[in-house]
């Protein structure tokens, strides 16, 4: 009994200890999340909140003050004054407004820790009323071997998860009251 | 007497091609980052017949025609694995350390060259056991290879560095360095060995690079983030964008963009087989398979999470085909 248990107390130490550096060995791979929400308004009232560049604040919670340099265009930018502290900016890489779909691209080193961050927010037909997507592909904020916990994937995902939940309700509740 | 043994012997050689005596499926392998493992889909009929499990996050692929075996890259795993493109079981795996990325298999299937994204090297493994034979430094932050037709230089994008090393595969030696855009990621050469191209995903171009001079004959702005290149045999040469979720069809003597079309978002690898373009969408998880004549695509094959298919991921049989 006591040989079987050190039998498979050293085969589980050298398993571990074997497994450990590679577990540890996480190089930087691309994440991506997305989220939905349906809204009970026509596509084309719900995009002209979700397709107006620089109105983020007047729905995100998280933000507080936005401004654009050339509102909608492409290459417009925004600064994004983040509630309880940091900022985003945050640039227009494409914007089709007859299939509702903006594109996005924020700078590194931002109030969300992750890095090569880019997005977009499509709102389609669905029902009676919309669906907005919006979805974000990423790496996190640490690009070299063995990340602090706070810049691995992990926190990354679920920094940018919170972001989108939050933003996508906020919104629905922001049309649908008016 | 020995010249001409060694001519018969090397003859022979070019002779056997053990799988394609018989008639075998075309068969695409995409490597899936987030579900770490590779899709086989046969492409005689579309779908998805297995999924394999591979080392963390495989993403680098490359395939040996001649005797049907892929090899794949595992950049979280640290590992390098050797398939069997028609029986699909698992011949070699090798722990090499750092984190692999690109890869390439010479056209003798003798060797395996894979780039070491963490430790700024090209490892040369041996294509049938993956034993590890050499070790050579290389530029910042390699990415993409390939090799000439004749299997004697290896073209690598050293990404940090704006560079494409050129490296001779007798000597190993660097014999050129080509300045191109910034962060170039995939390379792309003609079935001639004639034209290179390197995809730079910073500067949303493609450097069209003459191999005989190593020199840059145009560069061409293609759509955002662009990634991986193949060429099609008329001379072609077929971008992946990524942020722009379509791909751009260029003149490579012309340097111009004659087309670019939609695909599915966030594209990455991309192949040629026969008369048909086959583009992974990293985003929606699938395989895209497009007339290359149309630029239409014909349908759209789900494969496994987070597919990149970064390298030639097609099994064609045909040793010259893209």
């Amino acid at each position: 009994m006591r040989l079987t248990q050190a039998i498979v107390g050293f085969t589980a130490i050298t398993l571990f200890s074997f497994l450990s550096p590679v577990a540890e060995a996480h190089g930087p791979t691309r994440q991506k999340v997305t989220e939905e929400i349906t809204i009970n308004a026509s596509p084309d009232a719900v995009w002209k909140v979700v397709g107006d560049f620089g109105g983020i604040a007047n729905w995100h919670p998280a933000v507080e003050k936005s401004e654009t340099t050339k509102g909608n265009e492409i290459g417009s930018t925004r600064t994004l004054a983040i509630k309880g502290g940091g900022k985003m900016v945050e640039e227009i890489e494409g914007y089709d407004a007859e299939n509702k779909v903006i594109k996005i691209r924020a700078q590194d080193g931002g109030a969300v820790p992750a890095s090569n961050f880019s997005m977009m927010m499509a709102v389609t037909a669905e029902g009676s009323g919309s669906k907005v997507t919006w979805r974000g592909a990423f790496y996190r904020a640490y690009t070299n071997n063995d990340p602090p916990p706070d810049q691995n994937d992990e926190a990354a995902v679920k920094a940018v998860t919170g972001v989108f939940k939050s933003g996508l309700e906020s919104l629905k509740a922001k049309i649908e009251k008016k | 007497m020995l010249k001409l043994a060694l001519t018969v012997l090397i003859l022979f050689w070019f002779c056997l091609k053990p799988e394609s005596a018989q008639a075998h499926p075309v068969r695409a392998f995409v490597t899936n980052q987030g579900s770490h493992d590779v899709s086989v889909v046969d492409l005689d009929n579309g779908t998805e017949i297995a999924r394999i499990s591979l080392p963390a996050s495989p993403a680098g692929v490359a395939v040996d025609q001649r005797f049907g075996m892929v090899f794949l890259t595992s950049p979280d795993g640290s590992a390098v694995t050797k398939l069997d493109a028609l029986t699909l079981t698992v011949r070699a795996q090798q722990d090499v350390g750092g984190g692999p990325v690109g890869i390439a298999v010479d056209p003798f299937g003798q060797r395996v060259y894979v780039s070491d994204w963490y430790n700024n090297q090209l490892i040369v493994l041996d294509a049938q056991d993956l034993k590890v034979l050499h070790r050579i430094p290389v530029g910042h932050v390699p990415a993409g290879i390939v090799l000439s037709p004749d299997g004697r230089q290896i073209y690598l994008a050293e990404r940090d560095d704006n560079v494409v090393g050129v490296f001779s595969s007798q000597t190993l030696e660097r014999i050129g360095s080509i300045p191109v855009g910034q962060h170039p990621f995939g390379l792309a050469i003609d079935v001639q060995g004639n034209q290179l191209v390197a995809v730079n995903v910073q500067s949303n171009s493609v450097s069209l690079i003459d191999i005989a001079h190593r020199v840059v004959r145009g560069t061409v702005q293609v759509g955002i983030s662009p990634y991986c290149a193949v060429f099609s045999k008329d001379g072609r040469v077929f971008v992946t964008n990524q942020h722009s979720d379509s791909v751009s069809m260029i003149e490579f003597d012309s340097a111009t963009v004659l087309k670019t079309v939609p695909v599915g978002a966030f594209p990455e690898g991309i192949e040629i087989d026969g008369d048909q373009l086959f583009v992974v969408s990293w985003m929606e998880e699938e395989l895209d398979v497009m007339d290359l004549k149309t630029l239409k695509i014909l349908r759209r094959i789900p494969v496994g999470k987070n597919s990149r298919g970064f390298g030639r991921f097609i099994w064609s049989g045909n040793p010259v085909s893209n």
